[in-house]
């Protein structure tokens, strides 16, 4: 058995005592993250990427996944107890789990909330790990057409996922690739975009615009209340966080639906676990002998969306790491990490690293362990941070922010392009662009545009070449079909406008 | 087309390209939408008050961004733990409405922790300024 050999090595670098402390640092950051509302998990690594990289590359991959799933359980905990969502993924968590807390079930609820993750995000690493490694190879016959193709039909996926206006969403897509093409053209040593100055030669650094757009951005939007100084009254009497075997059995199937719907969303590009979680509550009613009561506070409405949310993660680095595609804003920074650290993402990753790849999953078992054995005692503990006033947290990023990309570069005018990119980033949140394309755009933008010229290559300018190769046509006509989903739609609406004005 | 492929201007046309038409019907479908039409704005007296209120909230924004690109400014000549502290004292004090004694001791203890963790723990070279840190 190939899988558990590697599983096995993977386990003695996870429990490298140095591993097992960075794993413990990045799922405590990660729950403090998803707690915090106002502070995501991609603006957190985005962060704390330029401090990873004084250490082992998968060190820093372990801490900073870990950010990325301990965010998802912290996430729980304020939607249940104050009906405030700490992530976008854990909105529909609020619907049973703060009525539960109202009926006064609320430690049952962070305690399914606990187990429901655990469960599903375990199952997510299973299927990952699984699933990657047939994947990858499958992805050794790719030619630079299928790459483009992928990218076309991930990116497409993205804009049409992004926000209630795709036009806005491909805007933001098109900013970013334009903005990837910024440097040392790689193929002729032509310089685009850079404006005279030298700096701008290398193009523009991922840090500075993730940093920006995500971490300054966002605590720009929340600087516009003042009333987020306020404390959060955090209810007493949690003390029990175990639910009834009762509970547990209304949930069975709700935590095998979470784990399947949430890895399987996960590996789509675009969709993300907020719709996850979304898909997953509306199965689970839907399949559930008493939907009436959903809303009520039932314990399925909360196992569900959060098993769904966790094992999406598992999902979500399925084609990062088999093809070096990321399908979401954090996924995009983990892609960039790879690439900084000096790996080359792609089918061959996990071939040329085994102790990465294996490494990380097993990694993934014992952080969701920690996470399992973390959050059921100490979420009353973990709730106190919300007392955290704005004005201490909010200026700690700024400076956070200043630090890490001054690390990165050493040069004052990256500063000031993260000043740039902070208010581009507050500027697109207040007009609707959403930021997860504009950064994806930008972190595929060379991948892309590589593929494409090496295609145009291959086939001597033909642009054919494109669709004459099966597998990268079908991923082109479903781009294509993906676009045109705003018009059918609309003209949809039209039509049903006619059928009402007619009656 | 060379023997190199398209050459380096291919794809930023092709982006460029995009990018124009998608603006350009941005832009059309915004002044076609029903409420740019009818010049009027949607509800008169409530909204005013609103609009003033995301107003006011715009402006904290970008004055605390201000203050940021200040903070920048200040890194060269004051080092980056001090142009940090005196962003966050701005911060907690004008921004916030909090005692300046407050404002001090939140300042010092997070340029203090910075340094801690980031000089002496991480030892990552800061630009400093005349104090010496």
């Amino acid at each position: 058995m190939d899988v558990i050999a590697n599983l096995m090595q993977g386990f003695a670098v996870a429990l490298a005592p140095a591993n097992l402390l960075w794993c413990f640092v990045g799922v405590f950051f990660g729950t403090i993250v998803g707690i915090l509302p106002g502070l995501g998990p991609s603006a957190t690594v985005a962060l704390l990427l330029p401090l990873t990289f004084s250490m082992p590359p998968t060190s820093a991959l372990i801490m900073l996944c870990g950010i990325y799933y301990g965010a998802k359980y912290g996430g729980s905990t304020t939607s249940i107890l104050l009906n405030v969502p700490g992530e976008s993924a854990s909105v529909v968590t609020c619907f049973d789990g703060y009525q539960m807390a109202k009926n006064g079930r609320g430690g049952a609820a962070l305690g399914i909330a606990a187990i429901s993750s655990f469960v599903a995000g375990t199952f997510g690493v299973v299927a990952l790990m699984l699933i990657a490694p047939p994947i990858a190879s499958f992805a050794l016959a790719f030619g630079p057409p299928e790459y483009f193709g992928l990218m076309m039909f991930g990116l497409a996926m993205v804009a049409l996922l992004a926000g209630r206006s795709m036009v806005k969403a491909l805007i933001a897509l098109l900013v970013g690739l334009w903005l990837a093409q910024s440097g040392i053209d790689l193929f002729t040593d032509t310089s685009r975009f850079t404006f005279g100055r030298m700096e701008l030669l290398d193009g523009v650094d991922f840090i500075v615009v993730a940093v920006g757009v995500f971490a300054l951005g966002e605590v720009l939007q929340n600087i516009e209340r003042r009333d987020a100084g306020q404390v959060l009254p955090v209810p007493k009497g949690m003390r029990n966080l175990m639910p009834t075997l009762q509970d547990l059995k209304d949930c069975r199937f709700a935590f095998l639906n979470g784990s399947v719907v949430g890895f399987l969303v996960g590996v789509l590009p675009g969709a993300g676990s907020t719709i996850a979680s979304f898909i997953s509550y509306g199965i689970e009613k839907a399949v559930s002998r008493h939907p009436e009561k959903f809303g009520t506070g039932v314990p399925e409405g909360v196992a569900a969306p959060e098993g769904a949310n966790n094992a999406e993660t598992g999902g979500a680095l399925v084609p990062l790491l088999t093809l070096g595609i990321p399908g979401s804003g954090t996924t995009a920074v983990l892609l960039a990490a790879l690439i900084l650290w000096g790996f080359r993402p792609g089918p061959l990753l996990i071939a040329e690293n085994p102790a990465l790849f294996w490494g990380l999953v097993a990694s993934m078992y014992v952080g969701n362990v920690l996470l399992l054995v973390m959050n059921l005692p100490l979420v009353p503990l973990f709730a106190q941070i919300l007392r955290l006033p704005a004005y201490v947290l909010f200026p700690l990023i700024f400076g956070i922010a200043m630090v890490g990309v001054y690390s990165a570069s050493d040069s004052v005018f990256d500063m000031w392009l993260l000043a740039f990119f902070g208010l581009l980033g507050y500027a697109m949140a207040k007009l609707d662009y959403p930021p997860a394309p504009f950064i994806l755009g930008f972190v595929l933008g060379d991948p892309m545009e590589r593929a494409l010229r090496q295609s145009l290559m291959m086939s001597g300018g033909e642009l054919t070449v494109l669709v004459s190769r099966p597998l990268s046509a079908t991923l082109l006509a479903f781009a294509c079909i993906i676009l045109l989903i705003p018009l059918l739609t609309r003209l949809n609406a039209l039509r049903l406008k006619a059928i009402e004005q007619a009656e | 087309m060379t023997a190199d492929g398209p050459g380096p201007s291919f794809m930023p046309v092709g982006v460029g390209v995009a990018l124009i038409a998608l603006a350009g019907w941005q832009v059309i479908s915004t002044l076609l939408s029903p409420r740019a039409a009818a010049h009027v704005p949607p509800r008169p007296s409530p909204s005013l008050i609103e609009e003033a209120g995301t107003r006011r909230s715009v402006n904290r924004a970008l004055s605390a961004w201000l203050a940021f690109a200040v903070a920048v400014a200040l890194v060269k000549p004051l080092g980056l733990l001090l142009a940090f502290a005196l962003l966050t004292f701005f911060l907690v004090v004008a921004m916030y409405r909090q005692r300046a004694l407050k404002g001090v001791a939140v300042a010092v203890l997070s340029a203090l922790a910075f340094h801690l963790v980031f000089v002496t723990a991480l030892g990552l070279k800061l630009p400093r300024g005349p104090l010496g840190f």
